[in-house]
């Protein structure tokens, strides 16, 4: 069976939405062009092309008819989906080991023309939710003001939040590829406004302009033009839950992540992550989130990776290394968060991650991606397992 | 080298199109499901992955495969990989290809492609078309899906022919009178070539009678590998071959709208994949996708049915009506329903019904190998498909 | 607290129809090479931009050619008078979109390898019978300039047929 590679990548530079200095097009087209370039490719050496966009989020329909050639799909087999961009990946590879295509670009990008709170409210149904105004942030607002409630951690929280995202923002400023570079202080933090409370404004993402380029084959396309074979996709999972409580939908503990998670464990031969994933990149939309995804992934029994977080052992730089990159809380370009993600990890197996680069050998990284922006407390979670060469 | 699995069709469940006040968006899509589901002999838990799709902002719901998520299994156990594709008026086939892929890759053995549309709850479907277009330079213009169509009949009418309404005639009542003998179609109307040349101008030369009406509904598609083919489904279409293209947006870019050079383009590439000499011996049906009714004339000529400039002929011959040597829409294609986002894998269902010997009435006889196809865009992106009754 | 307004739902045939409306507002970025375009238009001229890989000059201008994956050199003048090559004829009155009848034609400017899309006018649609004695593929238009610009596409009235043609 075929094997997919991640080849290469680009980004661009991962900044705050202002200035809208270009169509929102020339975003997938600057990272499409620099990986064309980077590798010395010619755009007739592409077989696809899939990139991940909303039309809502762009503000207009079929907004792949602008870009799809953006991202080089002149003539080509060309796609789109609607989701985290680790799902663009998911179809490429896909297309890959059915034999549909050998060498292709998976493209995401966060051109930000929107205010993303009020796109989100329009994926609820309009007569139950959207009337209500639940908008993603109240979503997330609840699942975390909930996990501090199960599990006692209110009086915690300022200090366990500033950990994680004065954490993240440390590892951030070391990375040349982040958006959020400034250093927040826990004072600074603690000092922050509520924005639906428990969470304060540097407790959810930032709104970050970017895009994100992935060169992705098999490995006779490699070999035939001459590239490191790079990382292997060992296994992309992902789950939706319900838009409804009352089934699986659980406040505070994501099932849908954890059976991502555990069937790409089988696919990927892994048995006990802690000892044989070397690095983590989650989608810590909120600090809360942090923690009910070390969770969700088997890193922590339910309701205990407070404790990780408290003693030390989670962390950029820590025995269980998270979010080396910054992780979401410094660098969000929905939704291509993901596919960054994805692009930091084969940056960390190829060796090539500069100033956040992790010491000593590495051989596989887990990255989570969270379609966070639709349907009710974002619903599909997906998990890819990368393996160096 | 073949792919770790051949696809087959062993499912299909098409909700009744039309103005549907009696149903949400997630009741479609169950409704649509369940019969797929039956018809494949299994229940939802028998599902491994969903792909869905429509085109949003028709429904005045973002992404509602998540509002939908109920009726695909994600309230059960720990949920269901669900995934979400759209690419416009292609997004029906490229639900296919994706689960075609998802399936022929290995990923997976049982998969339901699926989407769900209600084009009818917006107040005006060309209003909203109007948002896809640039908004700088061209939605000041007003343009619209039947602007784009009626772009290639006015190139058609001053390259090929002047006297093209009197086709488009045809192909308006063909389409319409398939339309009668398929329960699930928006319009059940008995329409005449003259009748049809009497209806009024909406976008000249484009009548209200050569356009296709703006639908609800959903359809769902249970795809196997040929691992599960041997356990689910009585009856099994082979999914011999599937491409897609893409072109530009703009439209000084493209060729000259009078032919439409990009369906030619991947006519000819899916032809060679799945060595296809003579499509017109080599299939027995075609279902299409003719928003507008000069489409399928296009369409005939970059099919290679018919030289450029000639497809009239097989109009004048009646070779693609339901009767004829090479049926086209038998259903009653777009003309007759349009639910857009789902309406490319309503083709590629009908096309799997046909070769399953199961399309009730509108059943042509003895087919082997069909032809679905899909355009989408700005007369920009094209989906095909070819399906067989042999996994061979 | 904020009060939430009441939703009325209308009755159709015994079924709740709810009333709703996306009002969603957007910055579109018309970037580097879209805002010179429509600088100049409001100065009265046009341009396209050169792809300095393929030569050619797209119109409307853009930052990058499809075609050859680069991004375009420069901005060239091309002439506010072209030859039409196709155009349709809006009748029906569409909800939100300008009231009919118009004409909207692809015009391929003088300079420009490429056309362009824009309404056509200066001459009589009430039936295509009547618009058809004047316009046809291969006529000369000129673009007629709205009176007040503001950098925009409506910068441009519509094209006209010049003199002669008609």
């Amino acid at each position: 069976m075929g094997r997919t590679m991640i080849l290469g990548g680009c980004v661009t530079e991962m900044r705050d939405p202002e200035p809208k200095n270009e169509a929102f097009y020339m975003l997938p087209f600057r990272a499409a062009k620099c990986v064309l370039d980077s590798y010395s490719l010619d755009p007739g050496d592409i077989d696809f092309v899939v990139s991940t966009g909303y039309d809502i989020v762009d503000g207009r329909m079929i907004s792949n008819m602008y870009s799809g050639m953006a991202s080089g799909g002149f003539l080509k087999y060309e796609s789109r989906i609607a989701d985290d961009g680790t799902l663009a990946l998911a179809y490429a590879d896909a297309l890959i080991r059915s034999y549909e295509g050998e060498l292709g670009l998976v493209v995401g990008y966060a051109a930000r023309e929107v205010d993303l709170s009020l796109a989100s409210l329009q994926t609820l149904d309009p007569f139950v939710y959207r009337p209500v105004g639940i908008n993603y942030i109240v979503q997330f607002a609840m699942q975390a003001s909930a996990y501090l409630n199960q599990f006692r951690l209110l009086s915690k929280w300022d200090e366990l939040a500033s950990t994680i995202v004065v954490g993240d923002r440390r590892a951030a400023s070391l990375n040349p590829r982040a958006h959020l570079k400034g250093g927040l202080t826990r004072e600074e933090l603690a000092r922050e406004d509520y924005i639906v409370w428990p969470l304060r404004k540097s407790m959810v993402s930032p709104m970050t302009r970017g895009a994100v380029a992935l060169l992705v084959g098999d490995e006779s396309a490699a070999r035939q033009l001459m590239l490191d074979t790079g990382v292997e996709v060992k296994s992309i999972r992902w789950f939706t839950d319900s838009y409804y409580f009352g089934f699986n939908k659980q406040l505070t503990m994501i099932l849908p992540l954890a059976r991502a998670a555990r069937e790409a464990y089988v696919e990927a031969n892994v048995s006990n992550p802690l000892k044989e994933i070397d690095f983590y990149e989650v989608s810590d939309v909120t600090p809360a989130h942090y923690m009910m995804e070390l969770e969700a992934l088997g890193l922590s029994k339910i309701g205990g990776s407070s404790r990780l977080v408290e003693s030390g052992e989670v962390g950029p730089d820590s025995p269980i290394i998270v979010n080396r990159s910054g992780g979401s809380l410094s660098t969000d370009p929905y939704p291509a968060g993901g596919l960054l993600k994805v692009y930091e990890a084969y940056l960390q197996l190829t060796g090539k991650a500069g100033p956040v680069q992790i010491k000593g050998s590495l051989r596989r990284g887990l990255v989570h991606g969270y379609s966070y922006i639709s349907g009710f407390m974002g619903q599909t979670h997906s998990v890819v397992i990368l393996e160096g060469g | 080298m073949s792919p770790p699995s051949k696809v087959a069709v062993v499912g299909v469940g098409i909700t009744k199109f039309g103005r549907r006040l009696d149903a949400t968006h997630p009741d479609l899509a169950w409704e649509a499901t369940k019969r797929a589901l039956e018809t494949a002999g299994i229940w939802i838990d028998d599902v491994d992955a969903v792909v869905y799709g429509t085109m949003d902002p028709f429904d005045g719901v973002a992404a509602p495969e998540r509002w939908d998520s109920a009726a695909y299994g994600a309230g059960r156990g720990s949920g269901k990989p669900i995934i979400k594709v759209t690419t416009g008026g292609t997004t029906g086939m490229s639900i296919a290809l994706l689960a075609h892929a998802l399936v022929a890759s290995g990923k997976y053995d049982v998969v339901l492609a699926t989407g769900v549309q209600k084009v009818s709850e917006n107040i005006e479907a060309q209003q909203v078309l109007n948002t896809a277009v640039d908004p700088l330079t061209d939605r000041p213009l007003g343009i619209g899906a039947i602007a784009v169509g009626a772009m290639q009949a006015s190139a058609y009418y001053f390259k090929y022919n002047r006297r093209i309404e009197e086709y488009m005639a045809l192909v308006a009542s063909k389409n319409r009178i398939n339309a009668l003998r398929n329960p699930v179609s928006h319009l059940q109307i008995r329409l005449t070539p003259e009748e049809a040349l009497m209806s009024p101008y909406l976008i000249w030369p484009v009548k209200l009678a050569d356009s296709c009406p703006s639908s609800d509904g959903a359809v769902s598609v249970v795809m196997v590998s040929d691992r599960a083919a041997k356990r689910i489904g009585n009856a099994h279409a082979w999914v011999k071959a599937v491409d897609y293209i893409a072109d530009t947006y703009w439209f000084g870019t493209k060729s000259d709208p009078a032919d439409w050079t990009n369906l030619a383009l991947l006519a000819r590439r899916i032809y060679r994949k799945a060595g296809v000499r003579d499509p017109y011996r080599f299939f027995d049906v075609m279902e299409l996708y003719d928003a507008f009714s000069i489409q399928e004339i296009l369409e005939y000529e970059a099919l290679n049915l018919a030289p450029p400039g000639q497809g009239t002929r097989l109009l004048e011959e009646g070779v693609t009506e339901f009767h004829g040597q090479l049926p086209v829409s038998p259903s009653g294609g777009v003309l007759s329903s349009n639910p857009v986002g789902v309406t490319g894998l309503w083709r590629f269902a009908e096309a799997a019904l046909q070769v399953m010997g199961r399309a009730g009435e509108h059943q042509v006889k003895g087919v082997q190998r069909a032809l679905a196809h899909a355009w989408g865009g700005a007369l920009q992106f094209h989906a095909l498909a070819i399906l067989s009754s042999s996994p061979e | 607290m904020s009060v939430i307004q009441p939703l009325r739902p209308k009755e159709v045939s015994g079924l709740f129809v709810f009333p709703g409306k996306w009002e969603i507002e957007y910055e579109y970025a018309a970037g580097r090479v879209l805002t010179e375009f429509f600088k100049k238009l409001k100065e009265g001229k046009i341009v396209g931009s050169r792809c300095p890989s393929c030569k050619r000059v797209l119109m409307p201008p853009r930052a990058f050619c499809e075609r050859c994956m680069v991004e375009t050199s420069e901005l060239v003048e091309v002439k506010d008078e072209g030859v039409l090559l196709n155009f349709i004829i809006v009748y029906r009155k569409f909800y939100g979109l300008p009231d009919p009848p118009y004409a909207i034609g692809l015009v391929k400017l003088d300079g420009a390898d490429e056309p362009m899309l824009h309404f056509i006018g200066g001459v009589d649609l009430s039936t295509p019978e009547r618009a058809l004695q004047v316009l046809r593929p291969g006529i000369r238009v000129k673009a007629v300039w709205s009176e007040t610009r503001t950098g925009a596409i409506t910068d441009i009235k519509y094209f006209a047929p010049v003199a002669g043609e008609k």
